[in-house]
């Protein structure tokens, strides 16, 4: 028993180097991926991928975005002005839509449909053997599978992020018109009033820095399925689980980096 | 590096450990450059990984493999392809791309081997091949279309297609009917005759008795004996002879139905 809580005490530590091993890899393998494209191959591998994570998740994005922003002006509208602070609104709108929401609330819809789906796929093809075929072909597993999908997962991110952050504040406006009718130009004055550099910086930011998470921790439980298909699953639990508590403690990070 | 010299493949002392057991414990062979290599044993002996292991689909726990000289570590993409554009590999479960098609299956070594093709001389090799072979009219399948022997097909040609010096295969004529198996066995004798060194893993007995120069034994991850089927044949071991009597009894039952017909069409003459 004591031995087991040993032994799984132990692997913990390593399992994180070989995974920031692997993470190094995946960046050092970035160039390899472009020459490889130049010479004609795994430009399809990122246009699906780009696909699959960013275009497919468009409309669970626009739904999510519009009503959250609506709940955020709802709440707004109806505590703020009881304060005399009615102009705060945009601030808040901005904090917790463009700073907070986008980025995490984007990457927990990837982590849910790509993070799952890419460690699922790369696993079954460890069990199939088509990741040896590739050995055996001379096309290097991280180089071919691992980066576009990365890189995919990046792209798409950070695009949703933008995409979240209109239809989130689309979605306050409209809700304003039918509680509270206010001109377009007042309600973007309002919020251009408020918005900083600093915020979108720290937005985009923090989609990259999900987006290499996200694509890192899928691939690599993905290609650490050893032999049985019984793997599969379990490693695409722990590329959620992992994703999740990496892309909320980097989230943290990035606010505090940026705010404080 | 003198050592290797007339050598396709040199593995020295090659272990493949997992997590709960040793599948290849210390094997040591050298495999002539245009020799015809049958490797036997029984189910679950270790033939499988070792051959993975030697031709690098795989890494080794420790031990040393050269492939024609050059010692396998760890390679950059570059040399990857450079050790693959010479050493073919067909798997036991043909191990094709499920997310392409036949075709991509087929295309995608080449492009990544002969990059100077143009898409219609690459196009062109794919067809010839295919139509020698003959498993499909429908290159734009999906491999899970296709049946369990037409895939061990689609995997030979996708190996050959790029003409490499060392062909290794796992079970080749596996699932594959008659007629499939007469194919395929066409197709190695011809690139034996033009200089390919073939390691095969197989308990086919025209496979063995055809085109074997030299037979590997291994049992529990161990070689037991490599030699001439002759040699092989009059082994002392127990297990050898368990592992390769029925294959050695099936192609001399085979060769003396050859002589007898070949004696009748002689009386008949």
């Amino acid at each position: 028993m004591l031995e087991a809580v040993g032994e799984r005490v132990l692997r913990a530590p390593k399992e994180l180097l070989y995974a920031l091993g692997f993470m190094v890899e995946i960046v050092r393998n970035i160039p390899a991926y472009f020459r490889m494209q130049r010479r004609g191959g795994g430009g399809g591998v990122l246009k699906m991928q780009i696909l699959f994570t960013g275009v497919n998740a468009l409309s669970i994005v626009a739904v999510l975005s519009l009503a959250i922003g609506a709940v955020i002006i709802i709440q707004g509208l109806s505590i703020l002005p009881q304060l005399g602070q009615g102009q705060l609104i945009y601030t808040i709108l901005i904090a917790v839509i463009t700073r907070e929401l986008g980025p995490i609330l984007t990457a927990f819809i990837v982590i849910a449909r790509s993070g799952t789906a890419i460690s699922t796929e790369l696993g079954g093809m460890v069990v199939d053997h088509q990741i040896e075929a590739y050995m055996a072909t001379g096309l290097n597993p991280i180089t071919y599978l691992a980066v576009p999908r990365v890189l995919g997962v990046v792209i798409s991110l950070a695009l949703l992020n933008i995409y979240f952050n209109f239809f989130g504040l689309v979605g306050s406006f409209l809700v304003t018109q039918l509680v509270q009718p206010l001109a377009l130009e007042e309600y973007l004055f309002g919020l251009y009033g408020s918005v900083t550099l600093r915020d979108f910086i720290a937005s985009f930011a923090k989609s990259i820095v999900f987006g290499i998470i996200i694509g890192s921790v899928a691939t690599y439980q993905g290609l650490s399925v050893e032999r049985a298909g019984t793997e599969v699953p379990i490693r695409a639990i722990k590329a959620v689980g992992q994703g999740i508590t990496l892309t909320v403690i980097a989230n943290a990070a990035i606010t505090l980096v940026s705010y404080l | 590096m003198a050592d290797d010299a007339g050598l396709a493949l040199n593995t020295q002392d090659l272990v493949v450990e997992f997590e709960n057991f040793t599948p290849v414990r210390g094997i040591s062979v050298k495999i002539r450059e245009g020799s015809t290599v049958a490797v036997m044993g029984r189910s679950g002996s270790g033939k499988s990984t070792f051959i993975k292991a030697a031709s690098g689909v795989i890494p080794a726990t420790s031990g040393e493999v050269r492939i024609f000289g050059r010692l396998l570590g760890p390679l950059n993409n570059r040399e990857l392809r450079r050790l693959r554009k010479v050493c073919g590999f067909v798997f036991q479960d043909a191990a094709l791309w499920q997310n392409m098609s036949v075709y991509r299956n087929l295309a995608l070594p080449l492009e990544q081997h002969y990059p100077e093709l143009s898409n219609a001389e690459r196009d062109k090799k794919i067809r010839r091949a295919v139509e020698r072979i003959r498993f499909t009219d429908d290159l734009n399948l999906r491999p899970a279309s296709l049946s369990a022997g037409e895939a061990k097909l689609v995997a030979f040609v996708r190996a050959i297609l790029t003409e490499p010096k060392l062909l290794i295969l796992d079970e080749p004529t596996t699932f594959v009917d008659r007629t499939g198996v007469d194919r395929i066995l066409s197709m190695l004798r011809q690139l034996k005759d033009d200089g390919t060194t073939l390691v095969v893993v197989s308990h086919n007995a025209t496979v063995v008795s055809q085109l074997a120069d030299e037979i590997i034994v291994i049992d529990e991850g161990e070689l037991l004996i490599h030699g001439t089927p002759d040699r092989v044949a009059a082994s002392d071991n127990p297990v050898v002879r368990d592992i390769v009597s029925d294959v050695l009894d099936q192609a001399a039952t085979f060769d003396s139905d050859i002589l007898s017909l070949l004696g009748e069409i002689d009386d008949e003459g």
